[in-house]
């Protein structure tokens, strides 16, 4: 055991060697980028850049005093011709016009005499007259070319601000003894401009050429030449009218005219003393080498930063390595314990393992009356599973036990994933949830609930679930059965037909309504006196506009007994009450028709029992309207009310000695529409829904209802209601 | 005097009703959809409303659930008699959940028998 705690120790010190050499690594990766490949790869990009400017500014500077000094040479030549031909030849005039044509940047030439008078002058713009000729005695090429030596002027600006040069070339006599004359040029420098501008350094870089004082002579912007900018006092220029090339990394970096800082180089032109400038901004050239720089920094920080958090973690790693190490102990004590524990587990297996043979032996014995049972339990998943209703069902402890296929569906579940799963398991499914929700509510059920249940959405089904437990002979229960119809349709047409009734109502009795309310507002002389006669007639129109209310008001008790829902208003009542409310109603139609109405009460109150007295007064309306109706004239209506003691009902009944049903259509006597024949004699009014109606309120509250009848002699009718009832 | 308002979309109707409780001497305001009737009982605060179901704009359902939402808890104790002609049970049981005072079903009523209703209610009017 040991041996793996220091295994583990070990392995920890191998992670700490690791990450330490892991970051010495990354911290000597750094360095060695930053001093032996990033430095001198920097280094190296500005040498590169200076040298880059060096070889620019030669090229100008070569090209510059090749050219130069190309004209000086042939200016030599010319100056032994016309030696030989003498100044004042008109072959030397002939010379002189070819030299001129030939080197199209000379703009004028001419001859001086001993006496530094021009002896003969020519220019490719302009002829020179013997008026024009001037005496050029004291200028700098005439004193230079008359003691033997080649002279070149410093830069001058022309009227039209051309910079040029002028060059003095002794003229020596044929035998070159002594000198004749100086010839005298001036050397326009545009092709200097031309070569400059032809340079391209980078955005921002350009190269300029400076005469030996300073002067700018040639630049890209022509512009600052005729301005006759002096740049003696910029570095590089300073150095190239001293005759030295300027090229240095360090002080290489200077502000210039613009007061820009630019890295530039200098050459300078030997003998001429010019100097060819060559500079680019700084920031051009260190840009890229800073952000270098910049990222060189960022990534040596970085990496520094990244060593910190592996030094922290390799801390946390080795307090968290105590800590393991201490669990570890422990573990070692839990682990010493369980294996003890362990080799009792072995002696109680081998006792287990007896009893399972006993039990096996058993079971053997018990085989045949199994494969009975099999064949029985087969039956009966074929029957659960065929149904169409779901079939859930439950243990003795609320766990789903089985579950039929259709309720698989339903509830969206397979039966292996909710057998004997505990609630907060099946919660998962949100129809189950639902469904044991609604049970939940109905925990109480000992013998038989019937309830609905409605799915949520998406499913949005309804059912009506019937709950049953079941016991065996000592009354335990065993499990409950849940099984599950489906009515969602019947639900969907229940509340279309309810709107429909509802709007259908509305809107027949709404015109009968205003008809009524007329008629009442003139009959009860609301709105002035009426004749006698006008009442008469208004009142005809206001008998025959009830009878149709009446009639809508019976088809609309149609509709909503054939809803299934006719009772709403459940409360225990006294039907003594309620018939003497009824009777207190039909007084008007009594003294009309001269019946007796008498109600036999019974001699001790009756119980009270539970109704929808609205219904129950409509349906004593109702046989006491027919009992009235269809009697003679002076005839007798008995209603009465008892007890019966044997089927613990109270029977109610309704007697009259009126024109009685014919026997042959008594057994239609409930029948919606139904009218007996003689009754159509006397009153062509009824709907024919009355009874219908009285049959199913009755029914509804679990009574029944019989007649008898003979024709002539009257009617009985009876009904009963259930004193106790389930209501 | 006591004021009635009568919130009922049936011209024929409400003209009539009006004339009776006019009559008998009470203060009669009239509103001919959902809407105008519950602007008038916040405003003129009668001592009873009739009030018909089936109406334009705001039917009598609405009426009576935007009185139990309102803040002004006097407007609650206003009695409500509703004066319609779809009386399901499901609507007259709602109709009494949502603290309707009567719920009569006009074809069965006549105008006197309205009347009766409303002076059961807030008592004889002044002649």
């Amino acid at each position: 055991m040991e041996q793996s705690q220091k295994g583990i120790f070990f392995r920890l010190k191998l992670i700490y060697i690791i990450i330490a050499l892991l970051g010495i690594g990354i911290l000597g990766a750094n360095l060695a980028i930053n001093l032996f490949w990033l430095s001198p790869f920097l280094e190296n990009l500005k040498q590169n850049f200076l040298d880059l400017e060096l070889a620019q500014a030669e090229r100008i500077s070569y090209i510059i005093r090749t050219s130069v000094k190309q004209v000086i040479k042939n200016s030599e030549e010319i100056a032994i011709s016309i030696g030989v031909t003498g100044i004042e030849t008109g072959e030397a005039e002939i010379i002189l016009s070819r030299f001129l044509r030939d080197n199209p940047e000379i703009k004028t030439v001419s001859v001086m005499g001993l006496d530094g008078r021009e002896i003969q002058k020519m220019s490719v713009s302009r002829f020179y007259g013997p008026g024009d000729m001037e005496n050029l005695f004291s200028s700098g090429e005439f004193l230079g070319g008359i003691i033997g030596e080649t002279f070149v002027s410093r830069v001058i600006f022309s009227e039209n601000a051309e910079p040029y040069i002028v060059i003095g070339v002794p003229v020596f006599s044929f035998d070159k003894n002594e000198v004749i004359g100086v010839l005298r040029l001036e050397l326009s420098l545009w092709r200097v401009w031309d070569v400059v501008l032809a340079v391209v350094i980078g955005r921002t870089g350009r190269a300029y050429v400076v005469d030996n004082e300073g002067n700018l002579i040639a630049d890209p912007d022509s512009s600052r030449v005729l301005q006759g900018v002096n740049l003696a006092n910029i570095p590089p220029v300073e150095a190239a009218i001293k005759g030295n090339d300027f090229y240095d990394l360090e002080s290489g970096r200077y502000f210039n005219e613009k007061n820009k800082e630019v890295i530039g180089v200098g050459v300078s032109m030997e003998e001429l003393r010019w100097g060819v400038i060559v500079e680019q901004s700084t920031e051009e050239i260190l840009g890229p080498i800073q952000s270098l720089e910049k990222f060189a920094s960022l990534f040596f920080f970085g990496s520094l930063a990244v060593l910190i958090v592996l030094a922290w973690m390799a801390r946390l790693l080795s307090d968290s390595s105590r800590k393991m190490a201490k669990n570890y102990t422990q573990l070692e004590a839990q682990k010493n314990e369980l294996n003890s524990s362990a080799g009792l587990l072995l002696a109680r297996d081998v006792e287990l393992s007896k009893t399972q043979k006993w039990l096996k032996d058993a079971l053997v014995k018990s085989d045949k009356a199994r494969v009975d049972l099999d064949t029985e339990r087969k039956r009966m998943e074929a029957v659960i599973g065929s149904l169409i209703d779901c079939l859930v069902v439950l243990d003795a402890d609320g766990k789903i036990s089985s579950i039929n296929p259709s309720a698989e569906k339903v509830f969206e579940v397979k039966e292996e994933w909710v057998v004997f799963k505990n609630s907060e398991e099946l919660f998962q499914y949100p129809y189950l949830k639902s469904l044991f929700d609604t049970i939940g509510k109905h925990a109480s059920c000992k013998i038989f609930c019937e309830l609905e249940l409605a799915l949520p959405s998406p499913s949005e089904k309804i059912f009506e679930v019937v709950i049953m437990p079941f016991k065996d002979e000592k009354e335990n229960i065993l499990g409950t059965v849940i099984s599950m119809h489906d009515i969602t349709r019947e639900k969907h047409v229940e509340k279309m037909k309810t709107e429909f009734v509802s709007l259908a109502a509305h809107q027949l009795r709404t015109p009968l309504s205003a008809i009524k309310w007329i008629l009442r507002t003139l009959l009860d002389r609301d709105v002035g006196e009426i004749t006698e006669e006008q009442a008469e007639i208004l009142e005809k129109g206001y008998k025959s506009n009830e009878r149709m209310i009446l009639l809508i008001n019976d088809l609309l008790n149609v509709a909503r007994i054939e809803e299934g829902r006719f009772l709403y208003n459940l409360a225990y009542e006294s039907i003594e009450e309620i018939i003497e409310e009824v009777l207190v109603e039909m007084e008007h139609q009594t003294e009309e028709k001269k019946i007796e109405l008498v109600f036999e009460k019974p001699p001790a109150p009756l119980p009270k029992i539970r109704v929808d007295a609205e219904k129950i007064k409509l349906a004593l309306h109702n046989l006491l309207d027919n009992a009235i109706s269809y009697n003679k004239e002076g005839g007798r209506v008995i209603i009465a009310a008892k007890k019966d003691n044997r089927t613990n009902d109270i029977e109610v009944a309704v007697q009259d000695t009126g024109i009685g049903i014919p026997l042959a259509q008594q057994n239609r006597l409930f029948n919606k529409f139904f009218r007996a024949d003689n009754a159509l004699k006397i009153n062509t009014e009824g709907s024919g829904l009355g009874l219908f109606i009285v049959r199913n309120i009755v029914a509804a509250h679990g009574g029944k209802i019989r007649c008898e009848s003979r024709e002539n002699e009257g009617t009985i009718f009876r009904f009963t209601l259930p004193i106790s009832s389930s209501l | 005097m006591k004021k009635v308002l009568i919130i009922e979309d049936e011209e024929e109707l409400l003209d009539l009703l009006q004339k009776k409780i006019v009559q008998e001497g009470y203060e009669v305001f009239a509103a001919k959809d959902g809407e105008e009737g519950l602007a008038k009982i916040k405003n003129v605060k009668p001592d009873v409303v009739l009030l018909d179901i089936v109406m334009p704009k705001l039917g009598g359902f609405e009426v009576l659930e935007a009185i139990a939402k309102d803040e002004d808890a006097a407007l609650k104790t206003i009695p409500i008699i509703i004066i319609s002609n779809s009386g399901q049970p499901v609507e007259i049981n709602r109709a009494l959940e949502l603290g309707v005072k009567d719920y009569l079903v006009k074809v069965d009523f006549t105008p006197q028998d309205v009347l009766e209703k409303v002076k059961k209610q807030i008592g004889e009017g002044k002649k």
